[in-house]
C-alpha cells in the first residue's frame, strides 16, 4: 500500500535525525571565481540547492560527465535508498527537488505534499526486469506464488503491470515486500517465485539460475513507466532556487546526453552529499534501481 | 540509460493510468486525481530545458 501522509512524516521525522548526522562536503573553488560566475548567472551568491537522490546515481552521473564544474550555487546531493524515501525528504523539508519512478509520484500527489513536476524522462531499454525462478515460463504460473516487490516503488508499479498482462492483479500473488536492495537475496533464498530485479540483481541471479527466465521488463510493460523530477512549491516560488533548478536541470541533460562542459582553468565545483542509510554495494545502472 | 522529455498531457495521462493501475488491483482503496502535480507555469519554463 502507499504509504499515508502520516506514515510519510513519520520516516521523515526519522530521516531528520539520521541526515543530521551523515553529512560530509567538499569544496575545491575559489571565492573570486565563484563571486563572478555566480554574477554572471543570475543566480544570487549564496544560493543553496538540495537535490534527493538515489544510491548516489545523479551525483555519480554528473561528476563523471564533468557537469558539477563552475556551478553558481552550492549544490547538496541529499541521498535515498527508493522513492519513498524521496518523498519522506520532501515532506521534511530537507530537500528541494527529486528524482522518483512514477508510483512513488503517485504518492507524493496521495500525501498532498507541497510538490509540482518539473521534468519526466523515459528509459531507454529495459533496467527492471520481472524475473522468476527456473521452470517458471509464464506470468500467468505466478497466481497463488511469493513474489517480491517493493510496496510505493517503480518496482511495485512494474509488477502489476506484468501482473495485468495475464490478468491478474496484486490480490493473485503474496507480496514479498522487502527492500529494494533485498529483492536479489529473497529470489535467491527462494523465498519468492518471482522478483523485479535491477540490472545487476538480475546478471547476479541469472548467473547462477542459467534457467531464470526474464517475464516482463519496463521497456515492454504498459502504460510507459517515466522518471519524476519533483520540487518543493517552495522551491519553485523562490526565483534563485528556481533559476538554480534549472541550471542544475540544463546540467542533468547534459550528462544524459553525454556533452561535456566547456574546460576551465578553475574548479568552481562546490557540492556535498548526505545519505539516510549506511554505504552498501551500489548498483551503477542507470535509472536507480528502485526509483 | 534515461531520456528527458518534456511533460505533455500523455505525460500526464500516463501517470493518471498508473493510478488506475494500482487501484483497480486493489493496492489502493480508490483512484485519485495527479492533476495536481503538473502547472502550467511550471511547465512552460522548464520544458525548454528538455526539449529533444
Amino acid at each position: 500500500m502507499p504509504r499515508s501522509r502520516a506514515s510519510v512524516i513519520a520516516v521523515s521525522l526519522a530521516l531528520v535525525g539520521v541526515l543530521a548526522a551523515c553529512s560530509s562536503g567538499i569544496s575545491t573553488s575559489s571565492q573570486s571565481t565563484q563571486d563572478a560566475v555566480k554574477k554572471a548567472s543570475g543566480i544570487p551568491a549564496g544560493t543553496v540547492l538540495n537535490i534527493g537522490d538515489q544510491q548516489q546515481l545523479l551525483a555519480t552521473l554528473l561528476q563523471a560527465s564533468g557537469q558539477l564544474r563552475g556551478l553558481p550555487y552550492t549544490l547538496n546531493f541529499v541521498q535515498f535508498g527508493s522513492g519513498p524515501l524521496v518523498d519522506a525528504g520532501f515532506a521534511a523539508n530537507r530537500i528541494d527537488a527529486g528524482f522518483m519512478g512514477d508510483l512513488p509520484a503517485t504518492v507524493a500527489v496521495s500525501s498532498h505534499l507541497p510538490v509540482k513536476a518539473v521534468a519526466v524522462a523515459l528509459p531507454v531499454g529495459a533496467s527492471l526486469f520481472l524475473v522468476a525462478q527456473p521452470g517458471i515460463n509464464s506470468i500467468a504460473q505466478l497466481k497463488g506464488k511469493p513474489v517480491a516487490y517493493t510496496t510505493g516503488t517503480a518496482q511495485q508499479a512494474l509488477a502489476l503491470r506484468a501482473l495485468g498482462q495475464a490478468g491478474l492483479t496484486q490480490k493473485d500473488v503474496h507480496q514479498v515486500d522487502v527492500t529494494l536492495q533485498q529483492l536479489g537475496t529473497v529470489l535467491q533464498s527462494g523465498a519468492a517465485d518471482a522478483s523485479i530485479l535491477s540490472v545487476q540483481q538480475k546478471i547476479d541471479f541469472q548467473e547462477t539460475h542459467p534457467g531464470a527466465k526474464v517475464l516482463a521488463t519496463n521497456a515492454t510493460a504498459k502504460p510507459p513507466s517515466y522518471d519524476y523530477v519533483l520540487a518543493t512549491t517552495s522551491a519553485l516560488a523562490s526565483p534563485a532556487r528556481k533559476a538554480a533548478l534549472a541550471d542544475f536541470l540544463k546540467r542533468y541533460v547534459a550528462a544524459i546526453k553525454g556533452r561535456r562542459p566547456a574546460p576551465t582553468s578553475t574548479s568552481t565545483t562546490t557540492t556535498s552529499t548526505s545519505s539516510t542509510r549506511p554505504r552498501r554495494r551500489q548498483n551503477r545502472s542507470w535509472p536507480p534501481a528502485g526509483c | 540509460m534515461l531520456n528527458p522529455l518534456p511533460i505533455t498531457a500523455a505525460v500526464q495521462q500516463s501517470l493518471q493510468m498508473v493510478v488506475g493501475l494500482i487501484a483497480s488491483a486493489g493496492a489502493i482503496p480508490a483512484s485519485f486525481s495527479v492533476a495536481s502535480l503538473f502547472s502550467p507555469d511550471v511547465t512552460s519554463y522548464f520544458n525548454p530545458i528538455v526539449q529533444p
